[in-house]
């Protein structure tokens, strides 16, 4: 017997459409200092406490997802300190092999490029990731556009806005 | 003119007989005729120059908002913050995790000189990592179990395909290795090897029927404790995921279920997909007072060959999906646009797609031969004539390489 | 003397400021801008300007290329740059005053060979009255008139 299958079929996979490359990262508020630190689906990051070290992966809207802290004891218990540059590293080798193991393979690093030059535990950190293949940084997505969605057969144009459009806008 | 000024401005010699009605009020019976906008100025020229008088349109008021000052005392953040709610664990009591933290002198030493030469590499691949979180970010437990419900991993599940590929919380991996069954170690609990073991391997997003549920792709149930899984019963014969061609990746949970005593699962043994269908809540619902969660595995896979080869052997043909978008956002359409748009793009944005397409299966009918069919190499030999003599918009029409101009010659329709 | 052709550039050259001269004045209101009855012709006369600056698209649409698009472009910004190559759309009043300017020959509708407007002469998915007071379909060839709802359901271009 013949099965039928549906004609819309819903995948319910809530990741699905940042796998597939559909969902958007956000672009971060318009007045803001540095809005490229909002544009992220993932972004991994270390947090350097006082007498521990916490690698985190945040998604952009579910928050921290997976975390590798010098506070489990099965990690601490390997390291000789909780807070040195070598706790740095292996924290985020865990990280990377957590995340892999998740199925996320892109994140973008949590802080800036000079953040990260400026310390050797955020250094080693994500030189770590790196080694364990994690990719820091994210695909871009796909536009909606004619070649991804044929029933979109128009442009979208520029508008030059007027005096009058821009003291609307106020 | 009065008839006053009439008789004074004119003698009586010149006079005509009758009155001329040279003042009879015409202007209304014109307005009433043609309507107000005949004497309207004409002001479109220059509309908004410095020294001529503006033009007052109406000024037209958005719709108001209603805002509640309650909302504004929280921050952007907290307002977007999903509420919490207690979540309720229909599985064990968490295990205690038993860590020797025994460091004798010698090896502190050992440690301190690798650290110190960033050396020390610790074994990452022993530690125990159970996140429930990550099952909660890919609704693992929402989509077996219902809302607001979870269990801890609380016995140890190893599930292995073929050339070592584990299954962890959410790992891609490919349709082609997921073609056999899995090797699965199941850790034994059970005192003096009293008790069962029933997996359940499921797809949650595999059902492609109409009737709700999800996909149940393997069923083994009444495993003894501490033994293998050839020791159950097979109710479900073991079916590869079947990811279909478009629908991206779907989630395979294997899930390890706790019994005392034996349980049989009212399933019938049929292995078309219609027949494999079920809602793993309802069959949670009907044996709960048996059966508790324990552990829990799943990864993602997505379509591959494998997956038609698999699909042609159950006499099934292989489906194409296509992702539909959301329809793109556009103002709505004015039979006079207020402002000023241009022409050929504004009413492109209303044409109806499958007229465009039409068009331009006319438009490569007429230029593509049969002796031609290519692309031409050169996309406007003549640009220099043609940037002077078209049109703008004609013009860019014969550049555009991109979406409706691509397929012109490249029929993918 | 003169020859036929100097002359006849000597007449050219002495109508033309007047000529200018009339294109220039831009605030007469429109009911004054046309001939409404010339003499020689008998008739109404369309205003030479419209048509030469403005097309009229069947459905009633009056489009224009965009003023001054060719004045100190360099000093102009990249957005106008794009959208100073417009051709645009004319206001419902601009379109009236227009209309009102030409003969019953240039509102007919015109078909042409290999019309590059020909994609536009037809509106899609608009639910204003097809008919003006008169019974004259607005913006669309001629056909049996019907009711809306009738005619919504079997021609998809009104």
């Amino acid at each position: 017997m013949a099965s039928r299958f549906v004609k819309n079929f819903v995948n319910r996979n809530p990741r699905n459409n940042e796998l597939m490359g559909r969902q958007a990262a956000n672009t971060g508020y318009q007045f803001e200092k540095n809005r490229a630190s909002r544009s992220y689906i993932y972004k991994v990051e270390l947090v350097e406490g006082k007498s521990h070290r916490e690698g985190r992966l945040v998604h952009y809207q579910d928050g921290v997802v997976i975390s590798a802290s010098t506070k489990e004891p099965s990690i601490a218990s390997q390291l000789y300190s909780k807070t040195d540059t070598s706790a740095a590293l292996n924290i985020g080798r865990v990280l990377a092999l957590r995340c892999l193991q998740s199925g996320i393979h892109f994140a973008m690093p949590g802080a800036t490029k000079e953040a990260i030059e400026k310390s050797q535990h955020q250094t080693y950190f994500f030189k770590a990731l790196q080694e364990e293949g994690l990719t820091l940084n994210e695909p871009s997505h796909l536009e909606h556009s004619y070649e991804t969605d044929k029933s979109f057969t128009w442009k979208r144009y520029p508008l030059k806005p007027t005096r009058q459009d821009k003291l609307d806008e106020l | 003119m009065s008839a006053a000024q009439y008789a004074r401005l004119v003698p009586k010699k010149y006079r005509s007989r009758t009155l001329p009605k040279v003042d009879r009020p015409w202007r209304p019976r014109v307005i009433a005729w043609a309507g107000p906008a005949a004497f309207y100025p004409n002001r479109f020229y220059e509309i908004d120059k410095w020294y001529k008088a503006r033009i007052d349109k109406p000024e037209k008021l958005p719709e108001m908002h209603i805002i509640d000052p309650a909302n504004h005392m929280k921050s952007l953040s907290e307002l977007m913050k999903n509420p919490e709610i207690d979540q309720i664990n229909i599985g064990f009591k968490k295990r205690e995790e038993v860590v020797k933290v025994e460091k004798s002198a010698e090896d502190r030493v050992e440690l301190e000189r690798k650290s110190r030469h960033m050396q020390l590499k610790i074994d990452i691949s022993s530690l125990a990592s159970e996140n429930l979180q990550v099952y909660r970010h890919f609704r693992v437990f929402d989509d077996l179990f219902g809302e607001n419900v979870f269990f801890e991993n609380v016995q140890k599940l190893d599930v292995a395909f073929q050339d070592h590929h584990l299954v962890h919380s959410g790992n891609m991996l490919t349709a082609e290795t997921t073609v056999s069954p899995p090797e699965i170690s199941i850790e034994s609990v059970g005192k003096g090897g009293s008790g069962f073991n029933t997996i359940l391997m499921v797809n949650l997003d595999g059902n492609a029927t109409e009737a709700p549920g999800e996909l149940i792709h393997w069923l083994v149930s009444n495993i003894p404790d501490g033994e293998g899984i050839q020791k159950g019963e097979e109710v479900m014969k073991y079916l590869q995921p079947l990811p279909f061609y478009g629908t991206g990746y779907h989630r395979v949970a294997f899930v390890l279920f706790r019994h005392s005593e034996k349980v049989d699962f009212k399933i019938g043994g049929g292995s078309s997909l219609e027949e494999r269908v079920h809602s793993i809540s309802d069959l949670y619902k009907s044996h709960e007072s048996q059966l508790t969660p324990s552990a829990i595995r799943f990864f993602q896979t997505s379509y591959d060959k494998s997956v038609k080869t698999a699909l042609h052997s159950l006499g099934l043909k292989s489906p194409l999906y296509e992702y539909e978008y959301r329809q793109a956002l556009k103002p709505a359409q004015r039979e006079f646009p207020e402002k000023p748009q241009p022409f050929d793009l504004y009413l492109d944005m209303y044409r109806d797609p499958k007229e465009v397409e039409k068009d331009i299966l006319e438009k490569r009918l007429a230029e593509v031969k049969l002796d031609h069919v290519e692309e031409p190499e050169w996309i406007d030999p003549n640009w220099v004539e043609n940037k002077k003599t078209l049109p703008a918009w004609q013009h860019d029409r014969i550049l555009e390489r991109r979406g409706v101009g691509h397929a012109k010659y490249h029929n993918d329709l | 003397m003169f020859t036929k052709a100097a002359l006849s550039s000597l007449c050219a050259s002495r109508q033309a400021p007047i000529s200018v001269a009339a294109r220039g004045i831009a605030n007469i209101p429109a009911h004054e801008y046309h001939i409404r009855f010339d003499q020689r012709v008998g008739r109404k006369r369309p205003a030479q300007d419209v048509l030469d600056r403005f097309k009229r698209l069947n459905n009633g649409m009056w489009i224009h290329a965009h003023p001054g698009r060719h004045k100190l472009r360099y000093m102009k910004d990249e957005t106008w740059q794009k959208t100073s190559l417009y051709y645009e759309t004319c206001t419902k009043e601009q379109c009236e005053i227009l209309d009102k300017l030409m003969t019953p020959y240039w509102l007919r509708p015109k078909h042409y060979p290999n019309d590059p407007y020909s994609a536009y002469h037809v509106r899609h998915n608009i639910n204003s009255p097809r008919v003006d007071d008169r019974g004259n379909f607005v913006r669309e060839r001629k056909k049996v008139l019907m009711d809306d709802s009738t005619s919504q359901r079997f021609f998809k271009d009104c």
